[in-house]
Formats: C-alpha cells, structure tokens, sequence
C-alpha cells in the first residue's frame, strides 16, 4: 500500500482521490483546508444566489465518500521536507502533524490574482475563488450596506459575480480594461454580441478602463474606486476578477521547479519523482502549440486528475492536451467553444473567421477557418447548443469548413421543439464565400 | 400572492356565507376570481417582469420554498382540505352549492364536493401552467408541454366526462386517459356493469381502456418514454408540475430514497394487479354466464400474458437482469405467487383468505386517497412535487419497466462538458441525481424520469438533451 498524499480537495484532487482509493494499492488521504467534502467550485455563484443548498453543491454524496476509503483530513499544509518526503499541516484546532508519502500531489488550485492597488485590503474588496470569498462577499453585499458594486475585470467570474451582486437589486458596474467583454478570448465580433447582451440586463460596462486606487471615507470600509480617467465612482464593494494566479505558497522553499505554477512533464510529474501537481497550480513544461502552460479550466483539472489516476494505476500514462473546448453562461446567454478561434488582436491572416448572429442577437456562430486550404479549426456558439462529440470528429479528420457549414446540423443539441438557426447560418455563410 | 390567499379565505367564507348574508355562488364566483387574479400578479411580478431564462433566485432562502413556516402551514392547510373533501364533505355544502350553476351548465347535476375539487384542480393546472409558460417561455418543449397538460386536464379529465355524463347516465366517470391502474377502478363490477349497459359506446370505452394499458401504452414508451404520459397527459403529473413546479428542488436524491422507492412502487404496483385480479375474478365467479368470460379462463389468460412478459424479459435481456433487475424477477414472482393463490386459497369473495373487498377498499383508502391525495399533494411544500408520481403510481411503475426495458427514450450528455455544479440533481423532481451521471458522461436512462426536461434547462452549459433517438439495446 503506497500512501498518498493530495492537497487540495477541488475537481482536481478529489476525481483522482476516488480514483485511487478503488484499488487495493494506495491509501489515500486527502487535505484540505477550505471544506469537509468536494463541493463543486463553479456552483459558488448559485449559492449566492439561492439557486442551490450548500449540500446541493457537492458532486458525490457523503456515504460516497464514507464508504471510499479515502482519508479526508481538514488542515492546511505548511511544510514539505522532499528529503525525508514528509510534509507538515495544521489542523483546524491548530495542532501539527507530520506525515510521511511516497506520493504527493498538488492540487492546491488557484488564488484571485490581485495587482499593486492602494487600498485593496479594505472591507468590500474581494475576489470570488474560495468558500471564505463567497463568506466575505455575502457580508459586504448585504442589501442594507451595499447599493453599488463595481466589477473589475471582464472574465467568466466577473461576468458571474455581477449577476450575483446584481441579483440582490444592487447597481453594478464592470471596469474592464480591453476594447469589449473579454475580447482578450473572443473575437470582437463575438465580444460585442455578449457585451450587448450583459448590458441589456442592467449591468454598466465601462470598457478600456482601470482602476487606480480603491478609496475610503473611514479608513476600514470602501467607498469607491478610483479610475485610470481620473473619474471616481462610489461603490461600497469592489469585485476584483482580472484572472487567477496559482496558489503556491508553501512550496517557496521546496526546491521544485516553479515558474508561474508548479512545473511539471507530460506525466503531471514534478522535478521530484515522487510530486506530482494536477489542475490549476501545475504548469506545463511542453504545452501544444495552441494551448497555454497553465489553464485554469475545471474541465482541465479533471482531465488531469483522470490521466494522473491511469499514470499511477496501470504506469506510463502521458497527459495530451486535445482539442480545447470550454463553456460558459453570461447571464442567459450560454456560450460553447470547440477548437481554435482567436481573438482579433492575435489572429494571424492565416486564420479566417466568419461571424452569424441573429437579427436580436440572442444567437450567434463564429467559425474559424485556415485560409489557404479552408481547414475548420474552430467554432463558438451563443445561445446554440452543439455536440462536442461531432466537432471533435471534424477536428480530428481537418474537415474542411464547408463541409462542417454544410452538415452543421449533425451537431444539434439544442432541445427538442427549438428553432434551429442552420439555415440561416448557411445562407449567410454561402452569400459571403461565393 | 396576497390577492390570491384573500381568494381563499374568501372561499372558505362562501362555506359559512348564509351567515354572512350573501349567497354561496356569488363568494365563490369572488374566491375563484380573486385566486386567478392572485396567481397571475405573482407570474407577473416574479417572472413576466424579468427577461426570459431560468430565474431560480433566492428559492432555497425561501420560507415557502425551503420547508420554513410558510411550508408547512400550507401543508397542513392542503391536508386540512384533503381531509374534509375525503371524510367529512357534509362541511362543504356551503362551498359546493356556490358551484351549482357551474355543475348544472355542465352535466345537469347540482354540485358535489367532487365536482368542486375537480374546478379547483383543473383551475389551479390553468393557472399554475400559465406561471411556468411564462417562468419557462424560453423554451419551446417547455411551453408545448405545458398546454398538452393544461388541454388534457381541461377537456378530457374535466369537461367531457361532465359532458357525457349528461349525454348518458349509465355510463361511469371516465376521465379517457387515466388508464388502470391509475384508475384502479376501471375493472370494478358496477363499472363494468355500466360499460356493458351502455352498450355500443360503453364497450368501446371499456374496449379502450383494456387496449391503453397493453397496447396504446407500450407502443408510445417505446417511442417517446414515460414521459409521453406522465409529464404531457397525466392529470397528477399535470398538477405537480404547475402548481407543483415550486417544489421541485425538494425531492430527495439520495441513493437511500431511490432504493425506498423501488420498492415502494413495486409493491404497490404488484398489491394493485393482484387485488384487481382478484375482484374480477371473483364477480366473475359469481356471476358465471353473466359474462362472456370465466372466472377460470379470465385466470388463465392472465397467468399467459404475464408468462409471455417473463420469457419476453428474460431471455431477451440476459445480460441487463443478471446485474441489475433482481427487483423485477421479485415482482413477478410475487405476481405469480400471487395468482396461484387465488386459484387454490380463495372462493369467490378471498384473496389469500382475505376478503378480496376488504383489500379493496383498503387499496382505495390507504394508497387512492391518502397516499395520492394527502401526502401526494398536500406535502407537495415538504416532500417534493412528485413524490405519489415517484414512490406511489403504479401507473408509473408499469411505465417505467417499459421505458426501462423497451424504450428509445433517454436524456443524452454533452461529453465532457459538465461542471458537476448540481443544478440538474437539485431541480429533478423525481430525485434522480442526474449530475452523477452528467459528470462520468454517461446518458440517463431511469425508470422514474419523467422527461420533464426541467434539467435540461437549468444546466448552466447545456449538457443534457432528451431524446428518442437511444438504441433501445444499450442500457446504462
């Protein structure tokens, strides 16, 4: 029985902890420092907002967990000896224990990424990544001491954080630093369709704007935020989400090769051969060209984990980053991407794209597509569901894209009775290539 | 919301509204118009008011909605109902004279406290369903189901068996798409007796009702899944998921309460075709050559249809009972045990050496109106808007060994793209904790779905898809 040891009980440690703990070789024991149980990370927002109970969020039930075997220890890790390959932790009562493996492994996740701003330890700044963020917001959000909010940072969670804030009749305000909503991923094209959609709701977007400073009149609480225009707005809570950094800490003095995460090869493992780092904190040695080194993506870390469980269970497992796909809900509006489409900043002349939306704008496609040779490299989707599956067939054979235009129904997931848009897609498309 | 609780009270004081100087049909005319008014001001203020799209705000802060006080005072409020509707309806003849003119217009009849239950159900799904067409209006299955079960409850549940009544006397309530066993009593001997006096028609309704359960019934599972009924045409199903919609998110879905239903259901199920079996077979019996069939043959051709089940299941799901369906195998066995105990232990009036009214009437009692109505609908701010639909319709379980076994119906997964975020679990009201499947990407074939789709919606990246397009083959 080899002991493992997994910090940080997320997508990431928690799929390859379960993983572990059904075969007979390993003795797992898994720490965390933020919750008793696996509660899923994406899911803080439908908390705040009353759509689910705490317990709702939890992807495995707790006899699921009892009946696994694994060891789940709450406590916060603070030391690691690689030599005698033991590591430190406090537990809640704030006892240590020392613990010896013979395999580790990193799952610590992510930290809200903050920058040099005055102030920004007031009460009402925070970020949203932990349960003790999610605690914070709620107390600075409430109805009868907050009327306005400002979001700093136009990504998927400040896209999420204005619809909680929002949703408890506050007036919300985004301060984001690029042209549209989040066109530092998506083609302007499609930036605008999302920004027009989350303005439509009644969230103010303040594009090419920063924040200086945040401000306060008693020195304790915020009261507003300062804008790189000289303009200050009043706000008495500030959400910061211009993206996340990995969470590191302890391991300063490790010894293992860090860069901006943890670094490791393609079989997750670390400069250690016994350290293994998974999900958000690993970094990529040898990323693919069209992936980055560090992606912090749910859908990653439990991939990750699932490729990390094989490498220990049956040997020589290798992680491969496919072909990317994520999603994403920016109020109503859903969003699916499959493939290659870059921003128009970085797009190269190679690349093509070609843009649909519907007349109100509450659907739209955006293909992308090699230039010289009309090789599909990519789709994103608003308002339409489209199956994964098929697109991972056409990006597999290089179809080329007019085929994938000609045969887009095949990837239908929208729900039965909808009305489909393919028609309307093709004509558009056909009209503009001749 | 508060326009609609002054319609209630004022439909209790049409109850003691000679007291109160005023003529019972006048109050109820005000209760029920006050109700309506009060349903569609909150529809509107709650949704109509916002843009489309889910909007499940603040439902689990909710006293109404998370069993705070609000819950369970109108919990106890529904069962105080049921109770008085049940057992002591000489209470109600104030409110059910209000609904004379009504009744009269109708069928010709004065009012009974059925009659009255049945405006209030009918009145409460076209209410409630214009809430959930507006909470849900942007999707189309959503709207198109919902006026299937707002068409069915008002024209075949509520309007036409009125209409017949006064068309023929003879003839039974029958409501044409509740099938046995939901209506346990359709095989009973006045009802029978009725049909077959009714000549022509009667026959061709009791004709009907024989070919719904084994013929209409299957051949639409097989295509649509249960869902063809028990979310687009049942009248239960209709009422808990309009009125009911609110309560959704508390079914629980514990693997413990899926285990507790299995057997639950079943049970029933196998309590209810035996007790049938027996009641036919015993005035059957006892009034040999009154009818065109036996008591003996009437056996015998049961005991062969449900042989042919057995080696229809057995041999052409080898594979899939090994693992999984010893329950069934049980079922069946009982079932059989069952039938030769009514062949050797009972004479006419015995099943089991019990008397076969006895456990009749028992059935009705115990599971017809406390268990459906009661607990069924009463507890809808507890339990859960399904829970008679989930642990108690034999209806349902006979629908869900089809869907099981026979259907093309299941809820497909997006590969990888579930967030595990519980949405689709939290807002099944059946329990099924369809995340578990969702997050392991693998497509959900269940007994108990409904097909609601509700889940389908509530996913925040659109993974799950119901379809009929499944190989009935391959079972998860």
């Amino acid at each position: 029985m080899k002991e493992v040891y997994i910090i940080g009980n997320g997508v990431a440690g928690s799929t390859l902890a379960l993983n572990l703990s059904a075969t007979d070789s390993f003795r797992v024991h898994l720490i965390s420092d933020e919750s008793d149980f696996f509660y899923s990370r994406t899911a803080l927002m439908y908390l705040y907002m009353g759509h689910l109970t705490p317990e709702q969020t939890e992807p495995y039930e707790r006899n699921h967990w009892e009946k696994s075997g694994v060891n789940r220890i709450r406590g916060r890790v603070f030391t690691l000896d690689r030599n005698a390959k033991t590591l430190g932790y406090r537990d809640v009562e704030g006892n240590s224990h020392q613990k010896t493996y013979d395999i580790l492994v990193l799952a610590m996740g992510s930290l809200p990424r903050f920058l040099d701003w005055p102030n920004s330890t007031l009460k009402g700044v925070s970020g949203l990544y932990h349960l003790k963020d999610l605690k914070a917001i709620e107390a600075y959000t409430e109805p009868t001491k907050c009327k306005e909010a400002v979001i700093i940072g136009g990504g998927l969670i400040g896209v999420e954080l204005a619809e909680m804030v929002h949703s408890r009749g506050i007036q919300t305000t985004m301060v984001i630093r690029e042209p549209y909503f989040w066109s530092s991923v998506l083609p302007d094209s499609d930036a605008q369709l999302v920004q027009k959609h989350i303005e439509a709701q009644g969230i103010h977007i303040l594009t090419e704007t920063e924040i200086s400073r945040f401000s306060s009149e008693d020195g304790q609480h915020l009261s507003g935020v300062q804008l790189s225009s000289g303009k200050e707005l009043r706000v008495q809570f500030a959400g910061v989400c211009i993206g996340v950094t990995p969470n590191t800490g302890f391991l300063s003095e490790s010894g293992l090769t860090m860069n901006e995460g943890v670094v490791v090869d393609e079989y997750l493992q670390t400069n250690d051969p016994s350290i293994y780092a998974i999900g958000d904190c690993a970094e990529l040695k040898y990323p693919s060209d069209e992936r980055r080194a560090t992606e912090a993506v749910w859908y990653v870390a439990r991939e990750m984990a699932e490729t990390l469980s094989k490498h220990l269970i049956e040997g020589a497992t290798t992680y491969e980053q496919k072909h990317w796909f994520n999603s994403a809900k920016f109020f109503d509006l859903e969003y699916q991407t499959y493939g290659q489409v870059s921003t128009s900043s970085k797009r190269k002349n190679s690349e093509q794209h070609f843009h649909w939306h519907s007349k109100n704008q509450h659907k739209g496609i955006t293909l992308s597509y090699r230039a010289h040779d009309r090789q599909f490299l990519g789709v994103n989707t608003f308002g339409i569901r489209l199956k994964q599956s098929v697109f991972e067939q056409w990006l597999d054979a290089s179809e080329s894209v007019d085929t994938v235009v000609a045969q887009l129904d095949r990837a239908h997931f929208d729900p039965e009775f909808s009305k489909t848009y393919y028609n309307d897609f093709r004509y558009a498309f056909l009209s503009n290539n001749g | 919301m508060y326009t609609g609780l002054i319609g209630i009270a004022a439909l209790i004081s049409a109850g003691i509204s000679n007291t109160l100087g005023t003529t019972p049909q006048l109050m109820a005319s005000i209760a029920l118009t006050l109700i309506a008014i009060g349903v569609l001001g909150y529809t509107y203020s709650s949704y109509a008011a916002f843009g489309p799209g889910i909007k499940n705000n603040g439902v689990v802060f909710r006293s109404l909605t998370q069993r705070g006080v609000w819950a369970y005072a109108s919990a106890v409020g529904l069962t105080a109902f049921y109770i008085l509707l049940y057992f002591f309806d000489s209470q109600l003849e104030g409110i059910i004279s209000g609904f004379d003119p009504l009744s009269k217009m109708l069928s010709g009849n004065p009012a009974s406290q059925w009659f009255v239950y049945g405006v209030l159900y009918t009145l409460a799904i076209l209410l409630f369903g214009i809430k959930f067409i507006v909470k849900y209006r942007h999707s189309r299955y959503q709207i198109i189901r919902t006026i299937s079960v707002m068409f069915f409850q008002l024209i075949f549940a509520f309007l036409l068996p009125e209409l017949m009544a006064r068309l023929n006397g003879d003839l039974p309530y029958y409501d044409l798409k509740n099938m046995w066993p939901l209506n346990y009593y359709l095989f009973d001997q006045y009802a029978v007796d009725g049909f077959i006096s009714a000549k022509q028609l009667g026959i061709g309704l009791l004709l009907f009702g024989i070919a719904s359960i084994f013929i209409i019934s299957p051949i639409l599972t097989y295509k649509f899944g249960k869902r063809w009924y028990c979310s687009w045409v049942c009248g239960c199903g209709g009422l808990a998921e309009t009125a009911g919609d609110a309560f959704r998110h508390l079914s629980d879905n514990s693997v413990r309460a899926w285990k507790l239903e299995r057997w639950m259901i079943h049970s029933i199920l196998v309590l209810i075709t035996l007790s049938t079996v027996g009641v036919i077979h015993s005035y059957l019996r006892e009034g040999e050559g009154n009818y065109w069939l036996s008591a003996d043959l009437f056996l015998g051709l049961f005991s062969l249809v449900v042989i042919l089940i057995v080696s229809l299941i057995y041999f052409k799901r080898k594979e899939w009972l090994a693992k999984d369906a010893k329950r069934s195998i049980l079922i069946i066995g009982a079932l059989i045990v069952g039938l030769s105990g009514i062949h050797f232990l009972s004479d006419s009036y015995h099943i089991f050496l019990i008397p076969t009214y006895t456990l009749r009437s028992a059935y009705g009692f115990f599971i017809g109106s406390i268990f459906s109505g009661v607990i069924g609908t009463g507890f809808y701010p507890l339990l859960g808007n399904r829970v008679w639909c989930r642990f108690g319709c034999p209806m349902a379980a006979i629908l869900g060994i089809q869907q099981k076994l026979f259907s093309k119906f299941q809820i497909s997964t997006n590969s990888g793209q579930c967030i595990s975020c519980g949405n689709c679990s939290a807002y099944c009201e059946m329990g099924i904790d369809v995340r578990s499947y969702a997050q392991k990407q693998e497509p959900i074939k269940r007994a108990s779905c409904v097909g609601c789709g509700i889940c389908s919606e509530v996913c925040p990246r659109g993974v799950l898809r119901l379809e009929n397009t499944a190989n009935p083959n391959q079972l998860s």
